[in-house]
Protein backbone atom coordinates (compact mmCIF):
# COMPACT_ATOMS: atom_id res chain seq x y z
CA UNK A 1 0.00 0.00 0.00
CA UNK A 2 3.05 2.51 1.12
CA UNK A 3 4.69 1.59 -2.01
CA UNK A 4 1.22 2.37 -4.22
CA UNK A 5 0.98 5.58 -2.43
CA UNK A 6 5.20 6.62 -3.36
CA UNK A 7 4.57 5.64 -6.92
CA UNK A 8 1.59 7.58 -7.37
CA UNK A 9 2.90 10.64 -5.81
CA UNK A 10 6.33 10.08 -7.61
CA UNK A 11 4.09 10.23 -11.04
CA UNK A 12 2.06 13.37 -9.69
CA UNK A 13 5.37 15.03 -8.54
CA UNK A 14 7.33 14.01 -12.24
CA UNK A 15 4.15 15.14 -14.01
CA UNK A 16 3.81 18.87 -12.54
CA UNK A 17 7.34 19.30 -12.69
CA UNK A 18 7.53 18.47 -16.97
CA UNK A 19 5.13 20.56 -17.43
CA UNK A 20 7.21 23.48 -16.25
CA UNK A 21 9.48 22.99 -19.30
CA UNK A 22 7.19 25.01 -22.11
CA UNK A 23 4.24 26.68 -22.71
CA UNK A 24 0.78 24.99 -23.64
CA UNK A 25 -0.60 25.37 -26.72
CA UNK A 26 -4.20 24.18 -27.61
CA UNK A 27 -5.15 23.28 -31.63
CA UNK A 28 -8.47 24.02 -32.20
CA UNK A 29 -9.45 22.87 -36.00
CA UNK A 30 -10.34 25.59 -38.18
CA UNK A 31 -12.13 25.81 -41.72
CA UNK A 32 -9.48 27.07 -44.29
CA UNK A 33 -10.11 28.17 -47.33
CA UNK A 34 -6.59 26.43 -49.19
CA UNK A 35 -7.16 23.62 -51.50
CA UNK A 36 -6.74 20.15 -49.14
CA UNK A 37 -4.27 21.51 -46.52
CA UNK A 38 -5.52 21.12 -43.40
CA UNK A 39 -4.66 23.72 -41.56
CA UNK A 40 -5.32 24.46 -37.45
CA UNK A 41 -5.25 28.23 -35.89
CA UNK A 42 -2.51 28.03 -32.83
CA UNK A 43 -3.71 29.31 -29.84
CA UNK A 44 -2.88 29.50 -26.21
CA UNK A 45 -4.18 26.79 -23.74
CA UNK A 46 -3.60 23.79 -21.32
CA UNK A 47 -2.80 21.06 -23.78
CA UNK A 48 0.03 20.48 -24.80
CA UNK A 49 3.89 21.46 -24.60
CA UNK A 50 5.52 23.70 -26.99
CA UNK A 51 9.44 23.84 -27.25
CA UNK A 52 11.28 26.82 -29.03
CA UNK A 53 14.55 25.65 -30.63
CA UNK A 54 17.67 27.46 -31.44
CA UNK A 55 20.22 26.69 -34.21
CA UNK A 56 23.79 26.45 -33.04
CA UNK A 57 26.30 28.94 -34.01
CA UNK A 58 28.48 26.57 -35.54
CA UNK A 59 25.73 26.22 -38.43
CA UNK A 60 26.07 29.89 -39.35
CA UNK A 61 29.64 29.35 -39.24
CA UNK A 62 29.70 26.28 -41.01
CA UNK A 63 27.78 27.59 -43.83
CA UNK A 64 28.99 30.84 -44.22
CA UNK A 65 32.91 29.23 -44.59
CA UNK A 66 31.34 27.71 -47.69
CA UNK A 67 29.64 31.35 -48.89
CA UNK A 68 33.59 32.49 -48.96
CA UNK A 69 33.83 34.55 -46.30
CA UNK A 70 36.96 35.18 -44.57
CA UNK A 71 38.05 34.71 -40.86
CA UNK A 72 38.94 37.71 -38.92
CA UNK A 73 40.39 37.84 -35.40
CA UNK A 74 39.44 41.10 -34.48
CA UNK A 75 36.05 40.01 -34.22
CA UNK A 76 36.63 38.33 -31.40
CA UNK A 77 35.60 38.85 -27.84
CA UNK A 78 39.68 38.86 -26.23
CA UNK A 79 39.55 35.83 -24.03
CA UNK A 80 41.06 38.66 -20.99
CA UNK A 81 37.34 39.93 -20.68
CA UNK A 82 35.69 36.53 -19.10
CA UNK A 83 37.40 37.75 -15.86
CA UNK A 84 35.73 41.02 -14.93
CA UNK A 85 31.44 39.75 -15.41
CA UNK A 86 30.16 39.17 -11.98
CA UNK A 87 26.25 38.56 -12.24
CA UNK A 88 24.75 35.51 -13.01
CA UNK A 89 23.06 36.90 -16.17
CA UNK A 90 26.11 38.53 -17.37
CA UNK A 91 28.58 35.44 -17.40
CA UNK A 92 25.68 33.58 -19.22
CA UNK A 93 25.28 36.10 -21.84
CA UNK A 94 29.25 36.11 -21.82
CA UNK A 95 29.21 32.46 -22.08
CA UNK A 96 27.20 32.76 -25.14
CA UNK A 97 29.38 34.93 -26.85
CA UNK A 98 32.71 33.10 -26.40
CA UNK A 99 30.66 30.01 -27.13
CA UNK A 100 30.11 31.24 -30.78
CA UNK A 101 33.71 32.35 -31.13
CA UNK A 102 34.92 28.79 -30.41
CA UNK A 103 32.48 27.52 -32.98
CA UNK A 104 33.69 30.44 -35.21
CA UNK A 105 37.53 29.57 -34.51
CA UNK A 106 36.93 25.98 -34.91
CA UNK A 107 35.08 26.04 -38.15
CA UNK A 108 38.11 28.38 -39.78
CA UNK A 109 40.47 25.27 -38.54
CA UNK A 110 42.05 28.08 -36.44
CA UNK A 111 43.23 25.23 -34.10
CA UNK A 112 45.55 27.28 -31.37
CA UNK A 113 42.89 29.99 -31.12
CA UNK A 114 40.08 26.98 -30.44
CA UNK A 115 42.09 25.37 -27.88
CA UNK A 116 42.46 28.89 -26.06
CA UNK A 117 38.29 29.95 -26.43
CA UNK A 118 37.74 26.45 -25.17
CA UNK A 119 39.74 26.69 -22.08
CA UNK A 120 37.71 30.27 -21.51
CA UNK A 121 34.38 28.50 -21.92
CA UNK A 122 35.15 25.79 -20.06
CA UNK A 123 36.10 28.03 -16.87
CA UNK A 124 32.70 30.11 -17.32
CA UNK A 125 30.77 26.87 -17.05
CA UNK A 126 32.71 26.48 -14.05
CA UNK A 127 31.44 30.01 -12.64
CA UNK A 128 28.25 29.15 -14.34
CA UNK A 129 28.21 26.17 -12.30
CA UNK A 130 26.82 23.59 -15.36
CA UNK A 131 30.51 22.57 -15.62
CA UNK A 132 28.93 18.87 -15.12
CA UNK A 133 27.56 19.30 -18.79
CA UNK A 134 30.98 18.67 -20.27
CA UNK A 135 32.89 14.77 -20.88
CA UNK A 136 35.94 15.20 -18.45
CA UNK A 137 37.75 14.03 -21.56
CA UNK A 138 36.44 16.60 -23.89
CA UNK A 139 39.63 18.91 -23.42
CA UNK A 140 41.80 15.69 -24.32
CA UNK A 141 39.68 14.67 -27.35
CA UNK A 142 40.33 18.86 -28.67
CA UNK A 143 43.84 17.89 -28.04
CA UNK A 144 43.43 15.15 -30.05
CA UNK A 145 41.68 16.69 -32.68
CA UNK A 146 44.07 19.88 -33.55
CA UNK A 147 44.89 18.73 -36.55
CA UNK A 148 41.52 17.26 -38.17
CA UNK A 149 38.98 20.32 -39.03
CA UNK A 150 36.37 18.22 -39.01
CA UNK A 151 36.76 16.78 -35.81
CA UNK A 152 37.34 19.91 -33.79
CA UNK A 153 33.94 21.50 -35.23
CA UNK A 154 32.23 18.04 -34.02
CA UNK A 155 34.22 18.50 -30.50
CA UNK A 156 33.33 21.96 -29.98
CA UNK A 157 29.66 21.52 -31.40
CA UNK A 158 29.08 18.75 -29.27
CA UNK A 159 30.03 20.70 -25.59
CA UNK A 160 27.75 23.18 -26.74
CA UNK A 161 25.13 20.91 -27.36
CA UNK A 162 25.70 19.21 -24.25
CA UNK A 163 25.50 22.36 -22.33
CA UNK A 164 22.36 23.22 -24.36
CA UNK A 165 20.57 19.72 -23.41
CA UNK A 166 21.85 19.90 -19.61
CA UNK A 167 20.16 23.42 -19.30
CA UNK A 168 16.71 21.96 -21.07
CA UNK A 169 16.74 18.92 -18.76
CA UNK A 170 17.52 21.22 -15.33
CA UNK A 171 14.88 23.92 -16.39
CA UNK A 172 17.62 26.24 -16.16
CA UNK A 173 15.47 28.66 -18.77
CA UNK A 174 16.97 31.72 -17.70
CA UNK A 175 20.88 30.35 -18.48
CA UNK A 176 19.73 28.96 -21.61
CA UNK A 177 18.00 32.17 -22.99
CA UNK A 178 20.94 34.07 -22.13
CA UNK A 179 23.28 32.10 -23.94
CA UNK A 180 21.22 31.35 -26.64
CA UNK A 181 20.22 35.15 -27.52
CA UNK A 182 23.90 36.23 -27.16
CA UNK A 183 25.46 33.13 -29.10
CA UNK A 184 23.11 34.11 -31.70
CA UNK A 185 23.78 38.08 -31.75
CA UNK A 186 27.71 37.20 -31.81
CA UNK A 187 27.24 34.99 -34.71
CA UNK A 188 25.10 37.54 -36.77
CA UNK A 189 27.99 40.26 -35.62
CA UNK A 190 30.27 38.10 -36.99
CA UNK A 191 28.75 37.56 -40.33
CA UNK A 192 27.46 40.85 -40.59
CA UNK A 193 31.02 42.30 -40.12
CA UNK A 194 32.47 39.99 -42.79
CA UNK A 195 30.79 41.13 -45.29
CA UNK A 196 32.75 42.55 -47.93
CA UNK A 197 31.40 44.43 -51.13
CA UNK A 198 29.25 41.72 -53.43
CA UNK A 199 28.40 39.42 -50.76
CA UNK A 200 27.32 35.65 -51.95
CA UNK A 201 23.72 35.69 -52.47
CA UNK A 202 23.35 32.42 -50.22
CA UNK A 203 25.01 34.13 -47.28
CA UNK A 204 22.35 37.24 -48.19
CA UNK A 205 19.61 34.75 -48.33
CA UNK A 206 20.94 33.28 -44.44
CA UNK A 207 21.30 36.52 -43.26
CA UNK A 208 17.53 37.38 -44.22
CA UNK A 209 16.03 34.13 -43.21
CA UNK A 210 17.39 34.80 -39.37
CA UNK A 211 14.17 37.05 -39.47
CA UNK A 212 12.57 33.38 -38.82
CA UNK A 213 15.24 31.70 -36.08
CA UNK A 214 14.87 35.05 -34.21
CA UNK A 215 11.16 34.98 -33.80
CA UNK A 216 11.48 31.19 -32.31
CA UNK A 217 14.23 33.29 -30.04
CA UNK A 218 12.31 35.51 -28.80
CA UNK A 219 9.17 33.46 -28.68
CA UNK A 220 11.25 31.15 -26.26
CA UNK A 221 11.94 34.40 -24.20
CA UNK A 222 8.75 35.44 -23.93
CA UNK A 223 7.35 32.14 -23.17
CA UNK A 224 9.66 32.29 -19.97
CA UNK A 225 9.30 35.94 -19.38
CA UNK A 226 8.36 35.64 -15.66
CA UNK A 227 12.22 35.68 -14.82
CA UNK A 228 13.14 39.20 -14.35
CA UNK A 229 16.26 38.30 -16.25
CA UNK A 230 14.59 37.02 -19.18
CA UNK A 231 12.74 40.17 -18.99
CA UNK A 232 15.92 41.93 -19.58
CA UNK A 233 16.98 39.93 -22.00
CA UNK A 234 13.71 40.77 -23.83
CA UNK A 235 14.40 44.41 -23.50
CA UNK A 236 17.74 43.91 -25.30
CA UNK A 237 16.71 42.58 -27.85
CA UNK A 238 13.20 44.50 -28.35
CA UNK A 239 15.02 47.18 -31.21
CA UNK A 240 15.36 43.75 -33.51
CA UNK A 241 12.08 42.67 -32.61
CA UNK A 242 10.39 45.86 -34.14
CA UNK A 243 13.29 45.48 -36.99
CA UNK A 244 12.15 42.49 -38.00
CA UNK A 245 8.43 43.23 -37.62
CA UNK A 246 8.91 45.45 -40.53
CA UNK A 247 10.18 43.28 -42.78
CA UNK A 248 8.03 41.89 -45.51
CA UNK A 249 6.62 38.42 -45.11
CA UNK A 250 5.04 36.70 -47.84
CA UNK A 251 1.94 35.19 -46.21
CA UNK A 252 0.68 33.49 -49.67
CA UNK A 253 3.29 31.47 -50.01
CA UNK A 254 2.62 28.06 -51.10
CA UNK A 255 4.74 25.24 -49.62
CA UNK A 256 4.58 21.77 -51.15
CA UNK A 257 5.90 18.82 -49.49
CA UNK A 258 6.50 15.83 -52.10
CA UNK A 259 7.74 12.51 -52.73
CA UNK A 260 10.41 12.95 -55.35
CA UNK A 261 12.23 9.31 -55.96
CA UNK A 262 11.84 7.97 -52.62
CA UNK A 263 13.05 11.16 -50.69
CA UNK A 264 10.46 13.98 -49.38
CA UNK A 265 11.24 18.19 -50.95
CA UNK A 266 10.24 20.60 -48.84
CA UNK A 267 9.46 23.28 -51.62
CA UNK A 268 7.90 26.71 -51.96
CA UNK A 269 8.55 29.96 -52.79
CA UNK A 270 10.39 32.68 -50.17
CA UNK A 271 8.50 33.89 -47.35
CA UNK A 272 10.73 36.78 -46.30
CA UNK A 273 11.74 39.25 -49.02
CA UNK A 274 15.42 40.07 -49.32
CA UNK A 275 16.65 42.52 -47.52
CA UNK A 276 18.08 46.13 -49.23
CA UNK A 277 21.22 47.27 -48.77
CA UNK A 278 20.21 49.78 -46.15
CA UNK A 279 18.20 47.37 -44.46
CA UNK A 280 21.31 45.18 -43.78
CA UNK A 281 23.06 48.19 -42.59
CA UNK A 282 20.77 49.43 -40.53
CA UNK A 283 20.51 45.17 -39.29
CA UNK A 284 24.05 45.51 -38.76
CA UNK A 285 24.13 48.72 -36.58
CA UNK A 286 21.72 47.45 -34.06
CA UNK A 287 23.50 43.94 -33.56
CA UNK A 288 26.56 45.69 -32.83
CA UNK A 289 24.89 47.60 -30.68
CA UNK A 290 23.39 44.99 -28.58
CA UNK A 291 26.58 42.89 -28.73
CA UNK A 292 28.38 46.50 -27.10
CA UNK A 293 25.80 46.53 -24.73
CA UNK A 294 26.21 43.42 -23.61
CA UNK A 295 30.56 43.38 -23.37
CA UNK A 296 30.50 46.43 -21.55
CA UNK A 297 27.87 45.10 -19.04
CA UNK A 298 24.84 47.27 -19.74
CA UNK A 299 22.25 45.16 -19.51
CA UNK B 1 8.95 18.98 10.21
CA UNK B 2 9.99 15.33 9.37
CA UNK B 3 7.38 15.46 6.93
CA UNK B 4 8.06 18.59 5.61
CA UNK B 5 11.94 17.24 5.20
CA UNK B 6 10.95 14.74 3.44
CA UNK B 7 8.64 16.15 0.85
CA UNK B 8 11.33 18.12 0.05
CA UNK B 9 13.67 15.95 -0.19
CA UNK B 10 11.50 13.60 -2.41
CA UNK B 11 10.83 16.08 -4.89
CA UNK B 12 14.13 17.20 -5.13
CA UNK B 13 14.88 13.39 -6.12
CA UNK B 14 11.86 13.65 -8.48
CA UNK B 15 13.24 17.04 -10.22
CA UNK B 16 16.83 15.63 -10.41
CA UNK B 17 14.92 11.80 -11.68
CA UNK B 18 13.33 13.58 -14.46
CA UNK B 19 15.66 16.37 -15.40
CA UNK B 20 18.93 13.39 -16.00
CA UNK B 21 16.56 10.72 -16.95
CA UNK B 22 15.51 11.84 -20.61
CA UNK B 23 19.46 14.14 -20.37
CA UNK B 24 20.90 13.15 -24.23
CA UNK B 25 18.50 10.37 -24.74
CA UNK B 26 18.37 11.05 -28.59
CA UNK B 27 22.08 11.02 -28.72
CA UNK B 28 21.68 8.06 -26.45
CA UNK B 29 19.34 5.98 -28.06
CA UNK B 30 18.26 7.37 -31.73
CA UNK B 31 19.60 5.98 -34.70
CA UNK B 32 22.09 8.59 -36.38
CA UNK B 33 21.44 8.20 -40.40
CA UNK B 34 24.56 5.95 -41.94
CA UNK B 35 25.25 8.93 -44.27
CA UNK B 36 28.49 10.60 -43.03
CA UNK B 37 27.63 13.92 -44.64
CA UNK B 38 24.86 14.23 -42.20
CA UNK B 39 25.67 16.41 -39.24
CA UNK B 40 24.06 16.72 -35.56
CA UNK B 41 21.75 19.35 -35.26
CA UNK B 42 21.57 21.49 -32.63
CA UNK B 43 17.74 21.78 -32.82
CA UNK B 44 17.62 18.07 -31.59
CA UNK B 45 15.61 17.45 -28.00
CA UNK B 46 14.90 15.21 -25.33
CA UNK B 47 11.53 15.19 -23.19
CA UNK B 48 9.85 12.83 -20.71
CA UNK B 49 6.46 12.19 -21.69
CA UNK B 50 3.23 10.09 -20.60
CA UNK B 51 0.60 8.14 -22.19
CA UNK B 52 -1.74 10.56 -24.08
CA UNK B 53 0.65 13.24 -24.02
CA UNK B 54 1.51 15.17 -27.14
CA UNK B 55 4.62 17.94 -27.33
CA UNK B 56 5.46 20.22 -30.25
CA UNK B 57 8.96 21.05 -30.91
CA UNK B 58 9.31 24.49 -33.06
CA UNK B 59 12.73 24.45 -35.43
CA UNK B 60 13.64 26.44 -38.38
CA UNK B 61 14.67 24.22 -41.51
CA UNK B 62 16.78 26.35 -44.32
CA UNK B 63 17.11 26.30 -48.21
CA UNK B 64 19.65 24.08 -49.54
CA UNK B 65 20.09 21.90 -46.69
CA UNK B 66 18.99 17.81 -46.34
CA UNK B 67 16.66 17.08 -43.24
CA UNK B 68 16.39 13.57 -41.25
CA UNK B 69 14.55 13.33 -38.50
CA UNK B 70 14.63 10.67 -36.12
CA UNK B 71 12.38 9.34 -33.60
CA UNK B 72 13.59 7.11 -30.39
CA UNK B 73 11.37 5.87 -27.04
CA UNK B 74 11.24 4.06 -24.59
CA UNK B 75 9.53 0.65 -24.79
CA UNK B 76 7.26 1.04 -22.38
CA UNK B 77 5.58 3.78 -24.74
CA UNK B 78 4.68 1.17 -27.20
CA UNK B 79 4.40 1.50 -31.50
CA UNK B 80 2.36 3.65 -32.44
CA UNK B 81 3.78 6.83 -31.64
CA UNK B 82 2.47 9.49 -33.85
CA UNK B 83 4.53 12.50 -35.45
CA UNK B 84 3.66 15.12 -37.57
CA UNK B 85 5.21 18.18 -39.32
CA UNK B 86 3.28 21.65 -40.03
CA UNK B 87 4.06 24.51 -41.13
CA UNK B 88 3.84 27.46 -39.61
CA UNK B 89 1.67 29.95 -42.00
CA UNK B 90 0.84 33.88 -40.82
CA UNK B 91 -2.65 34.46 -42.00
CA UNK B 92 -3.90 37.81 -41.94
CA UNK B 93 -7.53 38.10 -40.93
CA UNK B 94 -10.13 41.11 -40.26
CA UNK B 95 -11.55 40.55 -36.45
CA UNK B 96 -14.06 42.88 -35.70
CA UNK B 97 -13.08 44.13 -32.41
CA UNK B 98 -16.00 45.36 -29.90
CA UNK B 99 -15.21 48.34 -27.15
CA UNK B 100 -18.18 48.31 -24.54
CA UNK B 101 -17.86 52.15 -22.60
CA UNK B 102 -20.70 54.02 -20.68
CA UNK B 103 -21.82 57.87 -21.80
CA UNK B 104 -24.40 60.25 -20.39
CA UNK B 105 -27.33 60.08 -21.98
CA UNK B 106 -28.44 63.61 -23.50
CA UNK B 107 -31.44 64.74 -25.28
CA UNK B 108 -31.76 66.94 -28.23
CA UNK B 109 -33.17 70.33 -28.33
CA UNK B 110 -36.01 68.65 -29.99
CA UNK B 111 -36.74 67.11 -26.49
CA UNK B 112 -36.29 70.04 -24.30
CA UNK B 113 -39.96 70.26 -23.68
CA UNK B 114 -40.33 73.88 -23.64
CA UNK B 115 -37.68 74.45 -21.05
CA UNK B 116 -34.64 76.83 -22.97
CA UNK B 117 -34.89 77.97 -26.06
CA UNK B 118 -33.62 77.88 -29.85
CA UNK B 119 -31.44 79.96 -31.45
CA UNK B 120 -30.89 78.85 -34.62
CA UNK B 121 -29.25 75.62 -34.09
CA UNK B 122 -27.81 76.02 -30.29
CA UNK B 123 -30.42 74.59 -27.67
CA UNK B 124 -28.67 77.38 -25.06
CA UNK B 125 -30.43 75.77 -21.89
CA UNK B 126 -29.65 72.73 -22.21
CA UNK B 127 -26.40 72.36 -20.96
CA UNK B 128 -23.92 72.69 -24.42
CA UNK B 129 -24.46 72.39 -27.80
CA UNK B 130 -27.87 71.24 -28.69
CA UNK B 131 -28.23 68.36 -26.10
CA UNK B 132 -29.50 68.18 -22.37
CA UNK B 133 -28.10 65.62 -19.83
CA UNK B 134 -30.87 63.37 -18.98
CA UNK B 135 -29.08 62.25 -15.48
CA UNK B 136 -29.03 58.49 -16.79
CA UNK B 137 -26.19 56.37 -18.43
CA UNK B 138 -26.24 54.52 -21.34
CA UNK B 139 -23.71 51.35 -22.78
CA UNK B 140 -22.08 52.41 -25.78
CA UNK B 141 -20.32 49.96 -28.49
CA UNK B 142 -18.29 50.47 -30.88
CA UNK B 143 -17.04 48.11 -33.40
CA UNK B 144 -13.87 48.40 -34.71
CA UNK B 145 -12.19 46.58 -37.66
CA UNK B 146 -8.73 45.60 -37.32
CA UNK B 147 -6.23 43.38 -39.66
CA UNK B 148 -4.27 41.46 -37.57
CA UNK B 149 -1.85 38.28 -37.81
CA UNK B 150 -2.81 34.91 -36.88
CA UNK B 151 -0.42 31.90 -36.76
CA UNK B 152 -1.71 28.46 -38.27
CA UNK B 153 -0.28 25.15 -38.39
CA UNK B 154 -0.70 23.15 -41.75
CA UNK B 155 0.06 19.33 -42.14
CA UNK B 156 2.45 18.29 -44.36
CA UNK B 157 3.43 15.18 -42.97
CA UNK B 158 1.66 12.49 -40.94
CA UNK B 159 3.59 9.38 -39.60
CA UNK B 160 0.78 7.82 -39.06
CA UNK B 161 -0.47 7.29 -42.61
CA UNK B 162 3.24 6.02 -43.24
CA UNK B 163 3.49 3.09 -41.42
CA UNK B 164 4.27 4.63 -38.48
CA UNK B 165 7.83 5.59 -39.95
CA UNK B 166 10.15 6.95 -36.93
CA UNK B 167 12.12 8.85 -39.63
CA UNK B 168 12.19 10.47 -42.33
CA UNK B 169 14.63 12.79 -45.12
CA UNK B 170 13.86 15.52 -47.31
CA UNK B 171 15.88 18.45 -48.83
CA UNK B 172 14.44 22.06 -48.15
CA UNK B 173 14.45 24.05 -51.31
CA UNK B 174 12.91 27.16 -49.34
CA UNK B 175 13.35 28.30 -45.53
CA UNK B 176 10.88 27.19 -42.81
CA UNK B 177 9.75 27.22 -39.57
CA UNK B 178 8.07 23.90 -38.94
CA UNK B 179 6.55 22.36 -35.53
CA UNK B 180 7.54 18.65 -35.22
CA UNK B 181 4.58 17.36 -33.24
CA UNK B 182 4.74 14.34 -31.30
CA UNK B 183 2.38 12.26 -29.52
CA UNK B 184 2.03 9.16 -27.87
CA UNK B 185 -1.13 7.24 -27.25
CA UNK B 186 -3.01 6.42 -24.63
CA UNK B 187 -3.06 2.88 -24.53
CA UNK B 188 0.51 2.35 -26.06
CA UNK B 189 0.78 -0.89 -25.80
CA UNK B 190 4.13 -2.79 -24.79
CA UNK B 191 6.83 -4.14 -27.01
CA UNK B 192 9.95 -2.08 -28.79
CA UNK B 193 9.17 1.37 -30.35
CA UNK B 194 10.14 1.33 -34.43
CA UNK B 195 13.71 3.26 -34.28
CA UNK B 196 15.35 2.00 -31.16
CA UNK B 197 18.16 -0.08 -32.17
CA UNK B 198 18.33 -3.46 -30.78
CA UNK B 199 21.58 -4.42 -30.52
CA UNK B 200 22.80 -2.15 -27.88
CA UNK B 201 20.75 1.20 -28.50
CA UNK B 202 17.15 1.32 -26.43
CA UNK B 203 17.99 -1.14 -24.35
CA UNK B 204 16.44 1.26 -21.50
CA UNK B 205 13.57 0.53 -19.53
CA UNK B 206 11.40 2.92 -17.56
CA UNK B 207 10.04 1.21 -14.09
CA UNK B 208 6.78 3.57 -14.38
CA UNK B 209 4.77 1.86 -17.15
CA UNK B 210 2.98 5.11 -17.72
CA UNK B 211 6.35 7.94 -18.11
CA UNK B 212 9.20 7.68 -20.66
CA UNK B 213 11.58 9.69 -22.51
CA UNK B 214 11.33 10.69 -26.61
CA UNK B 215 14.01 11.82 -28.22
CA UNK B 216 13.86 13.59 -31.87
CA UNK B 217 17.25 13.37 -33.56
CA UNK B 218 17.36 16.09 -36.12
CA UNK B 219 20.90 15.90 -38.73
CA UNK B 220 21.12 17.89 -41.59
CA UNK B 221 24.06 18.25 -44.68
CA UNK B 222 23.73 20.84 -48.07
CA UNK B 223 21.88 19.47 -50.39
CA UNK B 224 23.88 17.37 -52.65
CA UNK B 225 24.57 18.76 -56.41
CA UNK B 226 23.26 16.10 -59.22
CA UNK B 227 24.36 16.42 -62.36
CA UNK B 228 26.77 18.36 -64.22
Amino acid sequence: MKKQKLRALFITGTVILFSCGGDKTDNTPESDTQDSVQAEVIKQNDEQTVYYQIPSPDEMFDFIKNGGLSFKQDLLLPIENSEKYNTALQQSLIFGIYSADLAYTAAFEEYQTSLKYFGTVQKMADRLGISSAYDASTAERIKNNLENADSLVKVTGDTYFSVVDYLEQNNEETKLGAIATAGWIESMYIVLNSLENNPNSDVLQRIKDQKLTFENLYDYLQQHNHSPQVEKIITLVEPLNEFFNNIEENNDAKTTFTKKDGKFVLGGEDTVAPLSEEQTAELKDLVNNIRTKIIEENV
Amino acid sequence: MKKYIFGILFLTFVSTFQAQYCNNFHRKYCYPSENEFFKYDGQSRSALFSKGQKSELTIIVYKGQDYRLSLCADENLGNNIIFKIYEVKKVKVEKVVEHKSTEDEYKTCETCNGEGYIDGETCYDCDGEGQRPTGNTVEVVTKETKVVVEKRKELLYDNSQDDFAMDIEFSATSTRKLIIEVEVPEEGGGGTSKGINDKGKGKKKLDTSEMGCIGVLIEHMPTPKSGF
